[in-house]
């Protein structure tokens, strides 16, 4: 019986008088194959020898045709019920639900949508179309806002062969239980009503595909679910969000030797003055912050000479930085791509703003300058030979400036260019692409370095880690990978979203990558070990943008669903929720010292939000936090709304200064 | 099964079908696909494209575009291990040609000639290449031109704290001038700029405010309400404003809220049938609102329906605002009709009972009030029913019917809808299960009584579809449809909650309506109700079939094209129209005809039915039609004459026509321009007493169908209009 599917309907209705012809063993065979599956072999062989059963049987009748192990998962759909009982088993549920208790009907009705699901699979399963068909029809619009863009990927499924082939549906709801989260009242009344009216369909249906995490405290309401409600496995465990995560900054490196000696440098007068602000910077992170990960938990690259300068400077500029708040809001630079065609698929602007990047569709990715200074290419061996090493401006005298223009363009990928970063020392670009490679560029050469083959579908974001060395990057196959610059394969594998990585975001203190996914979840997950650490549900669309505050204990996640989430990092809950977008958002950006967050998006509107207020009840309320009924804030005013006519803004960035600047492509409407 | 399917499926998705297949298949050279498996082919296909537009969409999304491109379904299929299709570019778009024979959309496809294109001088299309242009998009703060995008703290009352620039105040001055001032030009200007003006988020508040205080300090400035009324229709279809932030939305309906329930003025002048105008935009404007805005948590249309029911239910209220709550109940739709006002109808229909029947004279003004309000209701009950029966129709049928439901037949003296499909000559039994589910299947006999009888359970547009009155009683008491209970399941709402089983409905719904539900059919009307005087011929001659009774009286009536407004007496005309008026406006593609029609019966409630706003369906251009008339096939000539004005909009996808009561010396133009209140046919006055009576004038008449209307299927009741 190993024909495929469909192709002859008489050899169908062969097999299935074949099958009907021994309904008894049908019977056994899938009881030994239960056993089987629990691993419960003295049952196992104590029945068979009764029942004179050989195990080859199993084989013929129970698996499908094509993956063995898909089929032994989807067997557990496989029923004998009557598939009439299956409409009214869930109206049944459903008005019990209904008729209960409102403290407990919003906690209760969160099952509805997976027991929905899972009752249209069996049925599916088990071939009965028509009525699954109208089982869908049926309840399907009764379903909450958010699913529907996953009922309408349900709806396609609509035979048993295509349920094997979905790889969406299968890897939702075979692996992964979904999880509900109840309060112990709820799911007494529920457990009571189910097991006093002798509802063994629907009680062996819940154990074998659900997950109730019973929690002892008030029933939440409505709006509380509907706030972390959406994520396609259902809500965070309670053990989910357990494990402690450092999310302090590191402890800067003392820069304070070097930094006299710049201080002499500079004007004379002004010394005293600038002493002060600097030791206040520096004393501050001397303490040692408890929440704070050791400087060597993961290995980072020692600070160059270089880098110490760039570090000061970046400092002295910090000083010079405009106290925004809301009083007081950035102005904001635009800048526009014009005659793009619709083909700038990503922008970055480096972190000390003197260089754009931008990715196109057709695979080339340019850079502009956006100081008065010009990109220079180094020059050729022969010439660098004879430069005197030993002088001070050797750094300059390395350029040729026969080559400097504003913009470069750099050839290599053969897909669109999904993401391009900037190194924190500026000396490298890092790209990824739909053609599944990470390529390095050198931005003293202008050309590429490394390709860095390891994911097998498009990447959809790369992101270089503020310490430079490692870089994240998330693609298609549901997997985030950590790699060090220097090694061809990746160093880590975050492997546990359920649909694709649709972006990636080191913590500021590099321990950390949080990655939001198509699944609608963001994942927080460990460098170190591997692990994931937080997990968070809220989103009730894919994730497209994430951005860490600057002292690295809240994280901000917007999406398809135009609403922007922030969350705390320390107990994985949600603290805000901040919408006033119309259209999905593509870039978030906080301001350097933490106060103003700006969103962007696809609705051609940069929007300004004050984040002092949502911080500052943070820090209050410690302990309030760890519960499940922790206080969603719900922001939707802005501080400020900027359109722009016909531009979607991609890239949002804050100077060192606090000056925001935005990147985007105008489109053209030409009807 | 196949139908049910089918019909599931084009709601939903696209689908190849089976015959595409087959073309295919002929095209490669396999002449003889055996059905089966063009069948499973097509199933199959249809599963793989909708697969591949899923994963495309995530390239799109990560390009940060809103337009799928043909690259990025060609990146899907290459994900898939498929080949890719060759000749879709990134930038350019295929051009797409109308075939008018088949109503289809094709790409274009020319041939083109190799050689010349070899020998023609190459010119290469340049394109300008990309480059990047920084401007400030805002300065501290402020956003440069003429609006400041900063959005105001503070309450809405008016204690803003911030100051807003001063372009934008400028801008708010100028606008809230424009839209008061008497120039409609400006009006115009400031309305179509509040709509599409994408920088005015910040002024948001200070509109609303202008707004919401105008409608309470206007009281009964029936011009100022309905032009702050376009003030909040432009900002609602403003796309870039965000309602949801807490005052906003409250300020808003209730502001509608009240143009709905506006008091009518004390005093009657000329611009009284205004208010009814007015009321029927409010109320599709809040229905609107509460479409847009409302969510699970905000819970707006529970809110909105509450209030609107608390309105219903004070009797003090006088009775023009009863009307505008109804309105505004039908506009949310029939769920909200069958929860909110169905069960509140009964009593409701008491009181108004007790106005209605007062017919002395003193108090004409608030009969004829009352009659508006009944009318109203009339059409409540109308789309009730119809939904019911909609849903009715579309489930599973045990003998073939045609679906989609034909429309009516009416009666000889009644206006006759063009039957789009051929009328079935056969009684259809409604069966009701008593199950809480209320599902209704449909049973249609071959009917061994040709005459039509049916019962008046329909509304216009069902005509065939006749219910048998005794039948219906019979299944009054509630027959099992014989067949399996889950037959008839396809109600995509579950009427679980609805626990009055159709046939109650249609019992209660008569009893109070009676012969203006009936009148939608040609119908023996139900013994109980059969005024005293009707004629046996009139029952007679209800016993033609529908498409009969429809030549017949095409035949009839007279086309409206007839210039001259002489009275020319139809008295043999069951119809009975004199043509006075015929007024053409070609922006809003409105003929409006404007004809007195001689009312012949005493019977209110036989006359009931004309009266009511009815939904229409499009005919063709060619012939016309006349809508809602009252039962004249009684006796007595006597009686005024009324002047009937109907108002008709080609090619909104919904349309509705309204009765215009209004006297007969209205100017026609002002009757163009909006809806009007359902009324009742009045007593028996005289025409001087009539044309006396300027408060609630009735008006009815014929319109004539513009040319450029497309046909137009049953739609369910809506009151959406093109305004």
């Amino acid at each position: 019986m190993d024909e495929k599917p469909g192709i002859t309907e008489v050899v169908k209705a062969e097999a299935n008088k074949e099958s009907e012809s021994n309904p008894d063993k049908q019977t056994l065979l899938a009881v030994l194959q239960f056993l089987k599956k629990h691993n419960l072999k003295d049952t196992q062989e104590l029945l068979q020898k009764e029942a004179k059963l050989k195990v080859d049987d199993d084989s013929n009748n129970t698996v499908a045709q094509t993956n063995s192990e898909v089929s032994a998962a989807l067997s557990a759909y496989k029923s004998e019920g009557d598939p009439s009982i299956y409409e009214d088993q869930y109206l049944t549920i459903r008005e019990f639900i209904e008729e209960s208790l409102d403290t407990y009907k919003c906690e209760l009705s969160m099952l509805l949508y997976p027991l929905f699901v899972h009752l249209y699979l069996e049925l599916v399963y088990n071939e009965h179309e028509s009525k699954a068909k109208r089982f869908f029809i049926r309840f399907s619009a009764q379903q909450e806002d958010y699913l529907q863009e996953d009922l309408r990927q349900l709806r396609m499924v609509t035979k048993k062969e295509h349920m094997e082939e979905n790889e969406h549906i299968m890897e939702n709801f075979r692996t992964s239980k979904y999880v509900i989260r109840m309060s112990r009242d709820s799911y007494t009344l529920l457990k009571r009503h189910l097991q006093a009216k002798k509802k063994n369909f629907l009680l062996n249906l819940i154990q074998e595909h659900l997950y109730i995490d019973v929690f002892d405290g008030i029933p939440r309401n409505k709006k509380q679910i509907t706030a972390v409600a959406g994520a396609l496995g259902g809500e965070a465990r309670r053990d989910a969000n357990k494990v402690k995560v450092f999310f302090g900054l590191l402890k800067e490196p003392d820069l304070s030797v070097q930094l006299e000696e710049e201080e002499e440098a500079a004007d004379g007068e002004d010394k005293p003055k600038k002493k002060k602000p600097k030791k206040e910077l520096f004393s501050r992170k001397a303490k040692n912050d408890p929440n704070a990960p050791s400087a060597t938990r993961i290995p980072l690259p020692e600070l160059t000479d270089a880098d110490k300068l760039d570090k000061i400077h970046a400092l002295r500029e910090a000083a010079k930085r405009v106290k925004l708040g809301e009083e007081n809001l950035p102005s904001i630079c635009f800048y526009t791509f014009a005659n793009t065609y619709q083909g700038v698929s990503s922008a970055e602007i480096a972190e000390d703003s003197s260089m754009m990047a931008a990715g196109f569709a057709d695979g080339v990715i340019r850079v502009w300058t956006l100081t008065l200074s010009k990109l220079r290419c180094m020059k050729p061996p022969s010439e660098l030979s004879i430069i005197d090493t030993e002088a001070d401006d050797v750094l300059e005298r390395m350029m040729d400036d026969r080559t400097s223009a504003d913009v470069k363009v750099l050839y290599g990928h053969s897909g669109p260019v999904y993401a391009t970063r900037f190194s924190h020392d500026r000396k490298y670009l890092i790209s990824c692409s739909e053609d599944t490679m990470i390529r390095m560029w050198s931005l003293l050469t202008y050309t590429c370095l490394v390709c860095y083959k390891g994911h097998t579908h498009p990447v959809w974001d790369v992101k270089f880690s503020p310490h430079g060395y490692y870089f994240a990057s998330g693609g298609r196959d549901k997997a985030a990978r950590v790699w060090a610059t220097d090694q061809h394969q990746p160093v880590r594998i975050f492997a546990g979203h359920l649909s694709d990585v649709d972006c990636v975001q080191f913590h500021p203190n590099s321990n950390y990558v949080a990655t939001g996914s198509s699944d609608r979840t963001v994942r927080l997950w460990d460098v170190l070990t591997g692990n994931c650490v937080r997990y968070m549900t809220g989103h009730k669309a894919a994730v497209q943008a994430l951005c860490f505050t600057p002292c690295g204990k809240m994280l901000a996640s917007a999406g398809a669903d135009s609403l922007v989430l922030v969350w705390s990092i320390q107990h994985g809950n949600l603290v805000a929720q901040l919408s006033s977008h119309t259209d999905t958002i593509y870039s978030l950006a906080f301001s350097r010292e933490g106060r103003i967050l700006a969103t962007g998006g696809i609705d051609n509107c940069v929007k300004l939000w004050n984040m002092q207020k949502i911080s500052e009840n943070m820090d209050t309320d410690d302990l309030a936090l760890s519960t499940i009924h922790a206080k969603v804030e719900l922001v939707d005013k802005p501080l400020a709304s900027y359109h722009t006519k016909s531009t979607p803004v991609i890239c949002l960035h804050f100077t060192r200064r606090n000056l925001l600047m935005a990147a985007g492509a105008y489109v053209q409407t030409t009807h | 099964m196949n139908e049910e399917r089918k019909a599931v499926d084009e709601k939903s998705y696209s689908q190849v079908s089976a015959q595409t297949v087959k073309l295919f298949a002929e095209m490669v050279g396999i002449s003889d696909l055996p059905d089966g498996i063009a069948d499973l082919l097509a199933e199959d296909s249809s599963y793989r494209l909708r697969e591949i537009t899923q994963s495309s969409c995530q390239y799109m999304r990560h390009s940060k575009r809103k337009k799928l491109m043909g690259t990025d379904f060609n990146k899907a299929l290459k994900n898939s291990d498929l080949e890719p299709i060759y000749g879709y570019s990134h930038m350019e778009s295929a051009k797409f040609v109308h075939v008018p024979e088949v109503d289809l959309y094709c790409a274009e496809d020319p041939p083109v000639c190799l050689v010349t294109e070899a020998l023609e001088s190459i010119e290469v299309k340049h394109l300008t290449p990309t480059h990047v242009k920084a401007h400030w998009l805002s300065v501290e703060g402020g956003q440069k031109g003429n609006s400041s995008s900063r959005v105001p703290s503070g309450n809405i009352n008016g204690h803003v704290q911030k100051a807003l620039s001063p372009h934008l105040l400028l801008y708010y001055e100028n606008v809230t001038n424009a839209i008061l001032s008497d120039d409609s030009e400006i009006t115009q200007v400031a309305l179509k700029d509040l709509r599409s003006n994408g920088n005015i988020s910040s002024l948001l508040p200070y509109l609303i405010n202008f707004v919401s205080c105008g409608v309470k300090a206007a009281g009964h400035d029936l011009v100022r309400l309905s032009k702050l009324l376009n003030v909040m229709r432009a900002l609602i279809r403003n796309a870039a404003l965000y309602f949801a932030p807490k005052p906003y939305l409250q300020v808003l309906t209730q502001s509608v809220k009240l143009c709905v329930v506006v008091e009518p003025p004390a005093t009657s002048t000329n611009l009284t049938g205004d208010h009814w105008i007015l009321r029927d935009q409010a109320a599709l404007l809040l229905a609107e609102v509460v479409r847009r805005w409302h969510t699970p948590v905000n819970r707006l249309r529970q809110h909105t329906v509450k209030g609107l029911l608390d309105t219903l239910r004070d009797f003090s209220r006088p009775l023009p605002v009863h009307y505008g709550a109804i309105m505004a109940l039908i506009a949310f739709g029939h769920e909200t009709l069958d929860e909110s006002l169905l069960p509140f109808m009964p009593t409701y229909w008491q009181y108004l009972q007790g106005i209605v029947d007062d017919t002395s004279s003193a108090k004409h003004e608030i009969t004829s009030n009352a009659r508006t309000v009944y009318g109203a209701l009339l059409l409540a009950a109308e789309i009730i029913l119809r939904h019911k029966i909609k849903t009715l129709s579309s489930s599973k049928l045990k003998a073939t019917a045609p679906t989609p439901l034909p429309p009516p037949a009416i009666t000889k003296n009644l206006p006759v809808q063009e039957t789009a499909h051929k009328v079935p000559e056969r009684s259809v039994t409604m069966d009701t299960t008593p199950d809480t589910s209320a599902i209704v299947s449909v049973k249609i006999e071959p009917d061994s009584n040709p005459a039509f009888v049916a019962s008046p359970v329909v509304g216009v547009g069902f005509a065939p579809l006749t219910i048998d009155t005794s039948l219906a009683a019979a299944a009054a008491t509630t027959t099992m449809a014989g067949a399996d209970r889950g037959a008839g399941l396809l109600a995509t709402r579950d009427e679980s909650a609805d626990a009055k089983s159709m046939a109650d409905v249609y019992r209660e719904l008569s009893e109070m309506f009676g012969d203006a539900l009936a009148l939608r059919l040609p119908v023996l009307p139900p013994p109980r109700s059969r005024p005293a005087g009707t004629p046996v011929d009139a029952l007679a001659a209800d016993r033609r079939s529908g498409s009969e009774l429809l030549r017949e009286i095409e035949k009839q009536v007279a086309p409206p094209h007839e210039p001259s407004p002489s009275l020319e007496s139809y008295a043999d005309d069951a119809m009975d129209l004199a043509i006075k008026e015929t007024v053409h406006d070609p922006d809003l593609g409105i003929k409006v005809t404007i004809a007195r029609r001689r009312r012949r019966t005493a019977d209110d409630r036989a006359a009931a039915a004309a009266a009511a706003a009815q939904q229409r369906r499009r005919p063709p251009p060619r012939s016309y039609r006349l809508y809602g008339f009252d039962d004249d096939d009684d006796d007595d000539g006597g009686g005024g004459d009324d002047d009937a004005v109907f108002f008709y909009a080609p090619r909104p996808r919904r349309e509705f026509l309204f009765n215009y009561t209004g006297a007969a010396q209205r100017p026609p133009q002002a009757l163009c321009r909006g809806l009007a209140a359902a009324a009742l046919p009045q007593p028996s006055y005289s025409l001087y007493q009539q044309m006396s009576l300027q408060v609630a004038p009735l008006a009815r008449g014929r319109i004539r169908v513009g040319a450029g209307s497309q046909r137009h299927l049953l739609a369910s009741s809506n009151l959406a209009l093109p305004l």
